[in-house]
């Protein structure tokens, strides 16, 4: 009886010193050990820890804080007041959402959310291009609205900026990430122009040339005078009268850059002050894979770069060893998916690629292979006003639709008003070499067509990737369709303007069907939505809550998970275990696949316990988190704040505890030397493994 | 309303690929463009093993034998998947031994023409 007095007037005096002395976190999540949640935190009307004390707001603040703490099993402290009944509370070693969650559980507790950081806007990226495109001349500039594709629909400006419903938001999907080194996107196109200044941002692979011969020996397609080899620079893919004649396709006077063009939108540096921003904020690696040259490419060829850019390997060429997670192809052709097709994209995605390929150019008619393949995620175009533009070709294989550049100006040799911006090169047949070779395509030299709606798809799925790495090629298609915004039913070019049928003829601009009961969808689930996008494959957040306030030894210690999910998802499973016992003994008794758990140490010490959730998309999480255990020789008492559930107060020295605090003196006074050390002991070591 | 892709003038382009030329660029695709007038019936074809294989003097020689003509190899695609060249008199000798390869069903799973596909801007 003695000693358990002593211990309970130290306990006692512990929690009635300065708040700064008290001890720090009890226990700590692994993950952000080191950064601090904050959480704006209102209390009930009615709640207990309102209760007045003699103390100033902070201090108010401070004790609420603090009790609240006790009460999730963290250390919390204060910070700004904001009303009587809220304020902001702090703590460490778990997320700000994280942190809510755990507080928001408290029946005392009207709501906590997150104290985030907020910005006048996203955060826009300092690329010059991407508000507003050079000045307009008669015969090169703009577009005045710059990057227009990429800022949130609606909120980019005003005038025409804000009259783009089919912008993708990637500015808003830029605060949740900016891209990760770890993904690589290859772009099977016609090359690149490596030298090119705004693709400097040192996140360009070299990538492989897989253009083959014409016929034995002869490399016209190619144009680089050799076959397959490991230059994938673009040598231009203009075709002279002769070379139209001998390959049987139309004669092209200037090369395209087309590569360069697809390339760059989804990787350009960005926020490097220069040029332009791309979809992926020149996040994710990009990987420029040759397969198209004059006249465009063979099917195999196309297929050999499929599997090689997802790091299946092809005879005869080197092994790939930075293996894309997207592969981004805006080419197509005529006619029915085949078999070739079939399997390479089957084994890319079985590798874990997605595959995004452009709907075709055909003026409006059936998906062109391969974007009409299964696995592949056929990419439509949209005007800016949402609405399907002309020469975009649909149908019911396609998976999303994306801007593909309009142009709604009027005459010939008047600016077009919302093409897609990119790197291209200023030569006509040859590239120029170096800075002076780079240029971007603007309002007179436009980027048009369903080859630039599938790099901004491709952009997003990087991104998506980027957050979720174990996302498969079949989630980053369900989430990106779920995530993707309704198509507009008004806005386009004339009053007249009909909604698109599935009907055998070309459809011009047309309004693409939502998704709905009986109807056959031509343009996909929606219109791209980045932010949405990446926020919905954010997952499940894995949290524990510890719900017994003193871990006691040979008492149970129960845990509850608080793990966090995204709006409409739902946790599929649990699993717990006990990591490192340490000297606890801790085991787990009973179920270890519930919500909650219980563990029963049988000493003092510290256990680390592990919690697996995984929600009903398939996302993991895991967390961990150190629990300190009590001796079981000391027993708070009952009324001691530690353990109560009111949490009233505690800061404040009332007579009880001055009551308590004087017992405990005089037990110290007539106890024996050593007794006391020991006793002291007994409490100082729970506080030191704190 | 929708502009073509390039809005280069053709009479530009094709200045521009006359001045090019004295530097190299059209002038360095004329012998080849020469060198490319192969028989006009010449084909390429993919060819789907049933057991795969990578070598590739073993694969045309067996399509040359089953398509009654000349087969050289062309390209992989993966150790199943393989493009070679028919090399025929006519079309309609292409015809016929494309007819042949797709009948031998014992050695090929699938056989397609390789056709070509274009880049998607308008």
């Amino acid at each position: 009886m003695r000693r358990l007095l002593i211990c309970t007037a130290v306990v006692a005096a512990t929690w009635a010193s300065p708040l700064a002395l008290r001890t720090p976190l009890a226990q700590t999540a692994a993950p952000a050990a080191s950064s601090t949640a904050r959480v704006i935190v209102k209390f009930r009307a009615d709640s207990t820890l309102l209760r007045k004390q003699a103390l100033s707001a902070a201090g108010q603040n401070e004790l609420q804080a603090s009790a609240l703490g006790r009460r999730i099993g963290l250390a919390l402290e204060s910070g700004r007041g904001l009303t009587e009944r809220s304020h902001v509370v702090l703590g460490r070693g778990l997320t700000s959402r994280q942190l809510a969650a755990r507080i928001a559980a408290e029946s005392d507790v009207e709501y906590a959310v997150p104290d985030e950081r907020k910005h006048i806007v996203a955060m826009p990226p300092n690329d010059p291009f991407y508000a507003t495109g050079p000045a307009v001349g008669p015969t090169s500039g703009g577009p005045a609205v710059g990057q227009w594709y990429l800022r949130p629909p609606g909120a980019a400006g005003t005038g025409a900026n804000a009259t783009a419903p089919s912008a993708i938001n990637a500015e808003q999907a830029w605060d949740i990430t900016k891209g990760s080194a770890s993904i690589v996107v290859a772009v099977l196109d016609t090359g690149l122009r490596f030298d090119h200044s705004d693709l400097q941002g040192g996140n360009v692979l070299p990538g492989y040339d897989m253009i083959s011969a014409d016929s034995p020996g002869v490399f016209t397609s190619a144009g680089d005078g050799d076959g397959r080899d490991a230059n994938a620079a673009d040598p231009g893919d203009f075709v002279t009268a002769s070379e139209a004649a001998s390959l049987g396709c139309p004669e092209e006077p200037a090369s395209s850059w087309h590569g360069t063009q697809t390339l760059g939108l989804i990787g350009a540096a960005t926020n490097n002050g220069f040029g332009i921003a791309s979809v992926s904020y020149g996040g994710v690696k990009v990987m420029p894979v040759r397969v198209l040259g004059k006249c465009g490419g063979f099917d195999s060829d196309i297929q050999a770069g499929i599997m090689w850019a997802a790091g299946i390997d092809v005879p005869g060429v080197p092994h790939n060893t930075t293996p894309a997670r997207v592969i981004n192809m805006s080419l197509g052709g005529v006619g029915s998916c085949t078999q070739g097709y079939i399997d390479a994209i089957g084994k890319a995605n079985a590798a874990g690629a997605v595959v995004v390929v452009s709907a075709g150019n055909s003026g409006g008619n059936g998906v062109s292979n391969p974007a009409n393949c299964p696995g592949a995620i056929g990419v439509t175009a949209l005007r800016h006003a949402g609405d399907k533009v002309g020469y975009s070709d649909l149908g019911p294989e396609i998976t999303i639709s994306a801007p593909g550049g309009n142009c709604v100006t009027v005459t010939t040799g008047t600016a077009c008003v919302y093409p897609i911006m990119t790197t291209t090169n200023t030569g006509v047949t040859a590239p120029v070499a170096g800075p002076g070779g780079a240029a971007y395509t603007d309002s007179f030299n436009s980027s048009l067509g369903t080859s630039f709606s599938a790099p901004l798809v491709s952009g997003a799925a990087a991104l998506m990737l980027s957050v979720q790495p174990s996302l498969t090629p079949a989630q980053v298609k369900a989430k990106l369709q779920s995530s993707a915004r309704p198509f507009p039913t008004s806005g386009g070019s004339s009053a007249t303007i009909p909604t698109c049928t599935s009907s055998s003829t070309s459809q011009d601009e047309c309004y693409c069907p939502n998704p709905g009961v009986g109807v056959t969808t031509l343009c996909g689930a929606g219109m791209l939505d980045v932010h949405a996008a990446v926020l919905a494959v954010a997952g499940v957040q894995a949290s524990i809550s510890l719900t017994t306030t003193t871990p006691t030894a040979n008492q149970a210690v129960a845990l509850t998970s608080s793990s966090v999910v995204n709006p409409g998802q739902s946790i599929a499973s649990y699993q717990w275990t006990i990591l490192n016992a340490g000297t606890t003994g801790a085991t787990i008794t009973g179920a270890n696949d519930g919500a909650s758990v219980v563990v029963t140490p049988t000493a003092a010490g510290a256990f680390v316990i592990q919690l697996t959730t995984t929600d009903n998309s398939g996302f993991v999480s895991t967390t961990t988190l150190s629990v300190t255990v009590a001796s079981d020789t000391v027993t708070p008492p009952a009324s001691a704040p530690v353990a109560t559930s009111s949490g009233g107060g505690g800061g404040a020295v009332g007579v009880g505890w001055l009551a308590l605090l004087l017992a405990a003196v005089l037990a110290l006074a007539a106890t024996a030397p050593r007794a006391r050390r020991s006793a002291l002991s007994v409490v100082a070591r729970p506080a030191r493994k704190r | 309303m929708i502009l073509p892709t390039k809005r280069r003038a053709a009479s530009a382009a094709a200045a521009a690929c006359l001045l090019a030329a004295a530097l190299a660029g059209c002038a360095a695709s004329a012998p080849r463009e020469r060198a490319a007038a192969t028989p006009a019936a010449s084909l390429r074809v993919m060819v789907k093993l049933v057991h795969a294989s990578e070598d590739a003097s073993a694969i045309s020689a067996e399509a040359s034998r089953i398509a009654g003509i000349p087969v050289t190899y062309a390209a992989a695609t993966s150790p199943a998947w393989h493009a070679v060249f028919l090399h025929c008199a006519s079309a309609a000798e292409c015809d016929s031994a494309l007819a042949r390869l797709r009948a031998a069903s014992a050695t090929y799973q699938a056989v397609e023409i390789d056709g070509r596909k274009s880049r998607a801007s308008s």
